[in-house]
């Protein structure tokens, strides 16, 4: 959150969510092992989350925190989770390669991570968006930009309706 | 070309031996990615020697159909990009791949264990041991084994008197070349075993995830990681002077 609000300060005119990102569960298609969010909690499932340090894995250190204190699964339900968790890594692609190959029964990625190429080979399980609050990613013009003017045509571009659907296509929620 | 070398790891070392530098060395974070380390390519190191010697020693002395591709196959992993060698790894050794489904049911778990991290190291560094141990093998006349074959030595005995003995040098080269290799591997462990405290992260890997966040501890455990080396390199160039 520093980190966002220290590039918020580097940013002027035009500045805002650009677009909004959702966590999702993916387990192989081949194999799905996750067919509700109880199963995350099942001893000796294979769980791969993204580093703490990636936005991804602070928000799937958020959802599961955010699961456990709603008691629906039982309260130790974060700590049961966390402990299925066989990699921390520190690229979201690879959290994807991870389950995508078969290699790990489930991960926590958003749900822009779901590429149309992975999509074919693996199933992806929702979050209630109660335990999933949307991840912004702010857009603006640097205040010291040499090309202020180009820069805010580009972020008006990506805020409009075209450069939303262009997000969309790619699995972004519209902050508009 | 020595200062081009050495530059760049004597800044890095500049700016990782700062006052923080005991501090973040007792942190269990790099307490653990140490220990995840030296018990790693330990194993590697071991598994390299008990397997490359035998295999070098064929290539040095055998003549047998396609041993000049299977030389040239051998040198394959060096050339490969980490990445690849990891999914490579993944795709056959994997829980759905070729080898690791079997290995799975026959209640052998390589996925996300320390051991497919000696797995990743073996692969990237053994056939930088292999290549010297083979030149080992060559650097002197074969006539000596014979020698002592005539002169009433086992063949074991010979091996272990004669041609290990001759060979040692490259030997320790080879296996010095080997371990550095697997002391620095990242992309195909990354890939291949993840990433976790105390598992799988070994310092390469948790100098890259602490660089994540912040480039101070990064720095401390990057010049940590060129101290440890530099005593275990300098501390086998002795011991292998020592001999002559």
């Amino acid at each position: 959150m520093r980190r966002v609000l220290a590039l918020l300060a580097l940013l002027s005119g035009g500045a805002g969510a650009a677009n909004l990102n959702r966590l999702t569960v993916i387990t192989p298609a081949a194999r799905p092992q996750v067919q509700t969010l109880a199963d995350l909690a099942r001893p000796g499932l294979k769980l791969v989350i993204a580093d703490r340090a990636v936005p991804a894995g602070e928000a799937a250190r958020r959802a599961l925190d955010l699961i456990g204190a709603s008691g629906t699964y039982g309260q130790d339900f974060a700590g049961r989770v966390l402990g299925n968790v066989v990699s921390e890594e520190p690229n979201v692609r690879q959290v994807a390669l991870k389950v995508q190959l078969g290699q790990a029964d489930a991960a926590l990625v958003s749900v822009s991570d779901v590429t149309p190429a992975l999509r074919r080979s693996v199933r992806t399980v929702a979050l209630p968006t109660r335990f999933n609050p949307p991840v912004a990613y702010p857009v603006g013009v640097l205040r010291a930009s040499p090309n202020a003017q180009a820069a805010l045509d580009f972020v008006q571009f990506v805020r409009s309706a075209d450069g939303q659907r262009i997000l969309h296509k790619w699995g972004f929620l519209s902050a508009r | 070309m020595a200062a081009f070398l050495l530059l760049p790891v004597l800044v890095l070392l500049a700016q990782g031996l700062t006052a923080d530098f005991l501090t973040t060395l007792r942190s269990p974070a790099v307490l653990d990615a140490l220990r995840v380390s030296v018990l790693t390519t330990g194993a590697a190191l071991a598994v390299t020697l008990g397997l490359g010697t035998p295999v070098a020693y064929l290539l040095a002395r055998r003549r047998f159909p396609g041993r000049t591709v299977l030389d040239a196959l051998l040198d394959l992993p060096m050339v490969l990009p980490p990445v690849v060698a990891g999914v490579a790894l993944l795709l056959t050794f994997g829980r759905a791949g070729l080898l690791g489904r079997p290995l799975e049911i026959a209640g052998i778990g390589l996925a996300f264990t320390p051991a497919a991290v000696v797995l990743a190291q073996v692969f990237t560094s053994a056939p930088f041991y292999v290549r010297a141990a083979k030149a080992g093998f060559l650097a002197f006349d074969p006539d000596v084994e014979a020698a002592a074959r005539v002169d009433g030595a086992s063949p074991w005995a010979t091996f272990t008197r004669v041609t290990l003995p001759l060979a040692l040098p490259f030997l320790l080269e080879g296996a010095v070349l080997a371990w550095a290799r697997s002391l620095g591997e990242f992309g195909a462990t990354l890939l291949f075993a993840g990433s976790l405290q105390g598992q799988t992260r070994t310092v390469p890997l948790a100098i890259y995830s602490a660089a994540e966040s912040d480039l101070a501890p990064a720095l401390v455990l990057s010049a940590i990681m060129v101290v440890l080396a530099f005593a275990v390199l300098l501390t086998l160039r002795l011991v292998a002077r020592k001999p002559t």
